[in-house]
């Protein structure tokens, strides 16, 4: 009789082989299954990690849940919700400074040449001011190229283009949206910057207070308004300025 | 005696006819075979690969006609042309040839010749890919003469099948093939093999799982069968000896078949 022994062992080896791809199978079935039920929760976990992280090693200085839009060959950009950008124009949050110009369309005041000259005209091009307004709004924005980029490129590139334009409008989009998320540092920066640039530009001076009071510091904020003030009559400076003097003898 | 070492000599490989089992296939071929013989044919050949069970039909073929007609069986190949035409010599002129003397093929052919229609003499001639061509041409001479028919048996290989048309093409008038069994016949063999013995309670133990597995191993070739159980009923009789080791009479063991798959070599480990 041959070698018992040494042929069971034969038997063992060659079952292991066997069940290897078997057992190889059922680890992949198994993670696989686990992969396709825990996806949500991994997924969320390492988005939890994955803010955790760079929340530590680099904070934000904008929040990126929203998405700016960059109207070329203007200095105006304009910063509206994400969800919003491929619905359709009309349910973007487009900040109506864009149409001041058109602003007055609405205005019944005779006196208005912008006005005369449209109720002038021949009688086929009569429209509604609403149907002018819509007319309007479709010129412009088909002259305009509207490029969707994640808020922090575009404050970067916003920023980039700053530093060859010198553009005052950059600066005062830039002090804007920085004090809008309440990076008020940045919003006095980019304000005295914009400042510097067009002192003539009454929300440079707004930003610059506001962000100055922002920060606790209501005695800067109310000479920044003082000295607009000395040189223009402006409503809203003298509001500011009354609430913050009002803010500051409560303390 | 244990049970296991009479259960394993049921499948030691013999040609013996009261070991043969009656299978749909063999049963084709054993008509075809029985049929040609019957007929005025001049030579017979009976081809398949090794273990196809050849000998075994050629064996009972003999066993049936042995006393019906004139029927011999060669089943040892003779290597030495003298030692052939010697037993030749004695089965068709039912005479000794003298001590040191040798046959003299061209009387031979004479003496066939003059018994052509007077007596139908059937040569079976097994493992006939032993034979020398010089041989299988002398072979073809004598068939030629009309008295003496030959069945020539010879395994399936290229060889040998250049040999049957290079030598016999002009001459075979059938051919039968026999080729390795289906699964089902698989399992028919080996249980009634059991059965014939009245091993009931094993044959019952032998579920189709095994029989898949078996001829997986063997490919439904009789003689790698025979190898198989003799094997798997061998190591059955070992382990029953060992005193630690509980054997499960109701369950045929899957173990002991692929232990004797790897001990046969179908398996490398």
């Amino acid at each position: 009789m041959y070698d018992m022994k040494e042929l069971e062992k034969k038997w063992l080896k060659y079952k292991i082989k066997q069940s290897i791809p078997w057992f190889m199978l059922v680890i992949v079935v198994a993670l696989m299954i686990l992969y396709y039920n825990n996806r949500v929760k991994v997924n969320t976990l390492l988005m939890y990690y994955y803010d955790q992280i760079s929340e530590r090693y680099f904070p934000k200085k904008i929040e990126t849940n929203t998405t700016i839009v960059v109207l070329d060959n203007r200095s105006e950009v304009v910063e509206v919700p994400l969800p919003d950008i491929n619905e359709s124009e009309d349910e973007l949050n487009v900040s109506d400074e864009i149409f001041d110009v058109n602003d007055t369309l609405y205005e019944t005041n005779s006196s208005n040449p912008f006005f005369s000259s449209i109720k002038d005209a021949p009688e086929v091009d009569k429209k509604t001011p609403e149907e002018i307004l819509e007319d309007e709004i479709e010129k412009r924005h088909e002259k305009k190229y509207i490029h969707i980029k994640k808020s922090s490129d575009a404050y970067r590139e916003v920023e980039k283009r700053f530093a060859t334009s010198q553009d005052p409008e950059d600066a005062l989009f830039l002090a804007r949206i920085y004090y809008e998320k309440k990076n008020y540092k940045k919003a006095e920066e980019w304000a005295f910057i914009a400042n510097e640039l067009n002192d003539e530009s009454e929300e440079s001076w707004l930003i610059y207070a506001k962000a100055k009071a922002a920060r606790g510091e209501y005695l800067k904020a109310i000479h920044i308004l003082d000295s607009y003030l000395q040189k223009t009559n402006s409503l809203g400076a003298r509001k500011l300025l009354e609430e913050y003097k009002a803010k500051l003898s409560k303390k | 005696m244990s049970s296991y070492k009479l259960l394993k000599n049921i499948f030691v490989d013999t040609i013996d006819v009261d070991e043969y089992i009656e299978l749909e296939s063999a049963l084709y071929s054993y008509n075809t075979l029985f049929d040609s013989i019957s007929r005025p044919l001049k030579m017979i050949l009976l081809f398949g690969r090794p273990g196809t069970g050849k000998s075994v039909l050629l064996n009972r073929i003999y066993q049936n006609l042995k006393y019906q007609r004139e029927i011999h069986y060669f089943d040892a190949p003779s290597i030495e042309p003298r030692e052939f035409f010697r037993k030749f010599f004695k089965l068709v002129t039912l005479k000794e040839l003298p001590k040191n003397t040798e046959v003299n093929f061209t009387t031979l052919i004479d003496y066939c010749k003059s018994i052509r229609g007077k007596r139908e003499i059937t040569i079976l001639l097994d493992e006939a890919q032993m034979y020398d061509e010089q041989m299988l041409e002398k072979i073809r001479v004598l068939s030629d003469t009309g008295a003496i028919k030959f069945v020539i048996s010879i395994h399936k290989t290229q060889n040998e099948d250049l040999i049957a048309k290079e030598h016999f093409q002009t001459r075979i008038w059938e051919t039968i093939e026999l080729r390795n069994i289906s699964k089902e016949e698989l399992k028919t063999y080996i249980h009634k093999k059991l059965l014939k013995r009245n091993y009931f309670d094993i044959a019952d133990t032998i579920k189709d799982k095994h029989i898949h597995l078996i001829y997986s191993f063997t490919k439904g070739n009789f003689r790698e069968c025979n190898k198989v159980m003799f094997k798997i009923f061998e190591i059955y009789e070992y382990y029953e000896a060992q005193p630690h080791y509980k054997i499960e009479p109701k369950k045929f063991s899957t173990k002991f078949i692929e232990m004797a798959a790897i001990r046969l070599g179908y398996i490398h480990v």
